[in-house]
């Protein structure tokens, strides 16, 4: 286990910045998400830190040392691909123990070693299986296994859930945490999916272009993203262009296109134009004009999705402007029912608004 | 990163010097075919087209390579024909034996090529039609008989099935699917089951010698008798246009079809 | 061709059937009869009276004259050795060739596939020729080794054991690449890089990991370069001597120059049996020694 940390790193191929100064800190025995859109560049940066990439500039170092000296066989680095890349003429014990033996452990270490492992993904029946004849979910827990019996210095996982279905992706998000947390290994984790960001680690960097726009705890980078695009890239979300007309120390008003006025947390510079986002679930819908809440408008109903646990509502405000709203579906009341044409109001507690500059 | 660089540079070294191997004698022939002196020598001392000029003095060669083209032509005509209907069979059918049967028709590429002349010539001979242009013809082709299969089995494994059935659904009867849809996509497969058989056939040595006799002869069998009794850089010349000519045959069929990828395949 | 049919009825058998018959007769009339027939003949003793021999009947006779001649038995020996140091020399020199095409850009790794195919279809008479070019006395091994002072005169180098070597093994190349590359290409980068991760250099990853995977296309080059060598004939005929005659040599004899056709069968079915034998033997021992499926 060690401290990593990325420092301005840079890397270009062929006239294209791939990297530009992604900066990083992962502290010991922490979980970090690297999150983006394809393309990102944030594949790249595991592959400079596992060593298959030189970057071009810059700096990877675990405990303060740098680490772009080392050839990948010596750094130490456990990497769980997207395809586990389980070696397929090898039992589960042999693809475990394989590390072991690059490291010239003895062969009672190695099977006492491999052992707490198959206890630790909870595999001991599978020991002398072959990956062909073991699910997708299993295969993962070897990879998972494979890497952390060396004891790395940082556990990297490529898209782990990618490649499992709806189900095992759940189950495997509560075994990942409890494995990541029992080793205490630093851990990085790269995808594109933003639940298995959000679900997995202990704190989020959201990164597009080569850089990393900004880091912070899945909860706090939910809630109140730095800016339209992170909050865009995180979850379902309503954004609203608009002006500040009035502002205090505790709250502004800000006027959107066609009039609705919306009071939004924190001071703002008057006149200056604003967007505002509100993700659905925050947003409050109900038949009747409610008492006691700020920011009240309505809509009308245009299309219902429903989706199980909650319907998708979305409404037509006066500016014409499409907003989505999330209606959770208690138990079977009928209310609970929104019809196409329905005249509906809407309402969002202040400190749900989020504003972007 | 420098292990891996040497790794990486020891295979690069290995490799090229294995594609230098095969590319070696080949390149010196071409070499040779100029030479001025009558002695293969290389480096050479002189220069000269002479063997060029010479290839013609090759006892019967313009009528031996008639001869083999005319049987290379035929042969590998008819064993894609009828290598056409066996591999669609393998592919989108199922029979009792098909392993076995696959096994089979694919075997006379294992046997001993000498083998089957001999086994042909004592057959011919009982059956009273040995020593005669068709029975060679036959000879060949059970030689290449297997080659259209397998490349015929590899450009349909290449595309979507699924495009016979939707072309069927959108009105084409059997014989027009056929046509239109499953013979284009086996394109590659033809041409190169064609070309393997007949370079195999023009090229062979071991079948033809035991099948022919007096006035039938084929290319191989002349440029041989050439080589066991001359010490002149003939032959060279005569190589150097062979190779040219199926190099350009190659590659123009290798841009025009893709047909390399289907040996790979499997 | 009714591919709905295939999908409800699988009784159908017939319209496969009659699409494989013409390929499944020519083979039967031509390839199966005829080596029957073989096989028969060399059943028979051989004499120099038609009748006596109708009349002899069946035996192993021409078989075990063979397996006594010191002659055969020593082509035989002299085959299977010249095969298999082909076969070991072959895959030395084209398993790096296969990795190096891994590596190269799409255009030059086309071009090595080219090369490899002409190198395949070129005439084997052309490509001996060759050989014997460069094994010439004049050559340039033979000017090079006394330039570099190896040699002080031309030495033979063709018309021997050796000679047939590198005639084979530059025959039996196209067929140990193709294989093995297929089988590499096969394998994902991941198989690549995973390996390193867990602290194998590279030689180690290849040893380990690369090897054994690309094992199936290893098995099928070697079991093809090996049975084209043993039943090699143009090869040996045109870089080799009477002494260093092989086994389809050896009956291609008996048949054409002694006209001694049971004789001729005989040794024929030896040679294919006992490389039949030798496959076998092969595949049984890379399954259970090295632990590998093929």
């Amino acid at each position: 286990m060690a401290r990593l940390q990325l420092n301005d790193l840079c890397f270009s191929v062929n006239a294209l910045d791939i990297l530009r100064s992604v900066n990083m800190t992962v502290d010991d025995g922490k979980c970090l998400a690297l999150l983006g859109p394809s393309g990102c560049g944030k594949t790249t940066t595991l592959r400079c830190i596992a060593g298959f990439v030189q970057p071009t500039s810059g700096d990877v170092n675990f405990d303060g040392d740098s680490i772009l000296e080392q050839p990948i066989h010596k750094r130490n680095v456990g990497l769980v691909f997207q395809d586990y890349a389980l070696f397929p003429h090898m039992t589960v014990e042999k693809n475990i123990a394989y590390g072991l033996e690059r490291r010239g452990a003895g062969a009672v270490e190695i099977k006492r070693r491999v052992k707490e492992m198959l206890d630790l993904v909870q595999l001991d029946e599978y020991a002398t299986r072959i990956p062909k004849n073991m699910s997708g979910g299993q295969q993962q827990r070897v990879a998972l296994a494979r890497a952390l019996v060396i004891r790395p210095n940082v556990l990297l996982l490529d898209e782990p859930l990618g490649a499992l279905d709806r189900k095992l992706r759940d189950q495997m998000q509560v075994e990942m945490k409890r494995i990541q947390r029992e080793t205490g290994t630093t851990t990085i984790i790269v995808t594109h999916d933003q639940e298995e960001a959000l679900s997995l680690s202990d704190q989020v960097a959201v990164m597009f272009d080569g850089r990393i726009q900004e880091v912070g705890a899945p909860a706090e980078l939910y809630r109140k993203p730095g800016s339209r695009a992170v909050m865009e890239f995180l979850g379902a979300s309503n954004i609203l262009g608009g002006t500040v007309a009035r502002s205090s120390a505790e709250a502004s008003l800000v006027s959107t296109a066609n009039g609705i006025e919306f009071r939004v947390p924190g001071k703002q510079v008057e006149g200056s134009s604003v967007e505002i986002g509100i993700r659905p679930e925050h947003i409050a819908v109900t038949r009747t004009k409610p008492e006691a809440t700020e920011n009240i408008f309505s809509g009308v109903v245009s299309e219902v999705v429903y989706k199980g646990p909650h319907a998708e509502l979305y409404m037509n405000t006066n500016d014409r402007q499409m907003i989505v709203a999330h209606k959770r579906m208690r138990g079977m009341q009928s209310e609970d029912v929104y019809s196409i044409g329905e005249q509906v109001f809407l309402s969002v507690e202040l400190g749900a608004v989020v504003v972007f500059k | 990163m420098s292990e891996e660089k040497g790794f990486h540079r020891t295979i690069g070294v290995l490799g090229w010097l294995g594609m230098g191997f095969l590319v070696f004698p080949v390149a010196l022939t071409v070499l040779v075919s100029f030479n001025g002196s009558y002695f293969i020598e290389v480096p050479p001392t002189s220069y000269s087209f002479d063997w060029y000029k010479n290839i013609a003095k090759i006892n019967k060669i313009g009528e031996a390579t008639l001869i083999s083209l005319g049987i290379a032509v035929v042969a590998a005509s008819l064993v894609v024909l009828m290598g056409l209907g066996s591999a669609i069979a393998f592919v989108r059918y199922t029979f009792p034996g098909k392993a076995a049967l696959t096994s089979f028709l694919l075997s006379p590429v294992a046997v001993p090529i000498v083998a089957i002349g001999i086994a042909l010539v004592q057959f011919f001979i009982r059956l009273d039609i040995a020593f005669t242009w068709y029975s060679l013809a036959i000879g060949h082709m059970v030689l290449v008989s297997a080659y259209p299969v397998r490349t015929i089995v590899a450009s349909m494994t290449l595309y979507n099935p699924n495009i016979e059935e939707a072309a069927a659904s959108l009105g084409a009867n059997r014989w027009v699917v056929f046509w239109t849809v499953t013979l284009p996509q086996l394109k590659p497969g033809l041409i190169s089951g064609f070309l393997f058989a007949f370079l195999i056939s023009f090229d062979n040595y071991p079948i033809s010698i035991f099948l022919v006799r007096g006035g039938l002869t084929t290319m191989p069998i002349e440029v041989f008798n050439y080589i066991s009794q001359n010490f002149d850089p003939t032959p060279a010349a005569f190589s150097t246009i062979y190779i040219m000519l199926i190099t350009v045959i190659i590659i123009f069929v290798e841009k025009r079809y893709k047909v390399i990828s289907l040996s790979i395949g499997r | 061709m009714p591919f709905a049919q295939i999908k409800i009825g699988m009784r159908d058998y017939g319209p496969a059937f009659l699409m494989i018959s013409p390929l499944l007769f020519f083979l039967l009339a031509f390839y199966i009869i005829p080596f029957g027939e073989m096989f028969l003949e060399s059943l028979r003793p051989w004499a120099n009276d038609p009748a006596e021999i109708q009349a002899a009947g069946l035996s192993l006779f021409q078989y075990e004259k063979a397996l006594d001649s010191a002659y055969i038995v020593r082509a035989l020996i002299r085959t299977f050795e010249i095969s298999t140091i082909s076969v070991i020399i072959t895959f030395l020199l084209s398993y790096p060739v296969a990795l190096l095409m891994l590596w190269l850009s799409p255009k030059t790794c086309s071009a090595f596939l080219i090369v490899i195919f002409i190198s395949l279809a070129a005439s084997l008479i052309v490509r001996n020729y060759g050989w014997l070019v460069v094994l010439a006395d004049k050559g340039p091994i033979n000017n090079l080794m006394i330039a570099l002072s190896i040699f002080d005169r031309p030495q033979r180098l063709v018309y021997n054991q050796w000679a047939i070597i590198v005639g084979l093994v530059h025959y039996a190349m196209p067929f140990m690449i193709l294989p093995i590359y297929g089988s590499l290409i096969r394998i994902p980068n991941s198989q690549w890089e995973a390996p390193r991760t867990l602290g194998a250099g590279s030689w180690t990853t290849l040893r380990t990991v690369i090897m054994p995977l690309s094992m199936p296309g290893v098995f099928g080059g070697t079991t093809l370069c090996f049975a084209v060598c043993a039943s090699a004939f143009v090869t040996p005929l045109m870089l080799g001597s009477p002494s260093t005659a092989m086994i389809s040599q050896v009956a291609a004899e008996q048949l054409l120059i002694q006209l001694n056709f049971p004789l001729g069968s005989a040794i024929i079915f030896i040679l294919t049996t006992l490389t039949f034998i030798l496959t076998l033997v092969y595949a049984l021992w890379i399954r259970k020694v090295l632990r590998v499926n093929v």
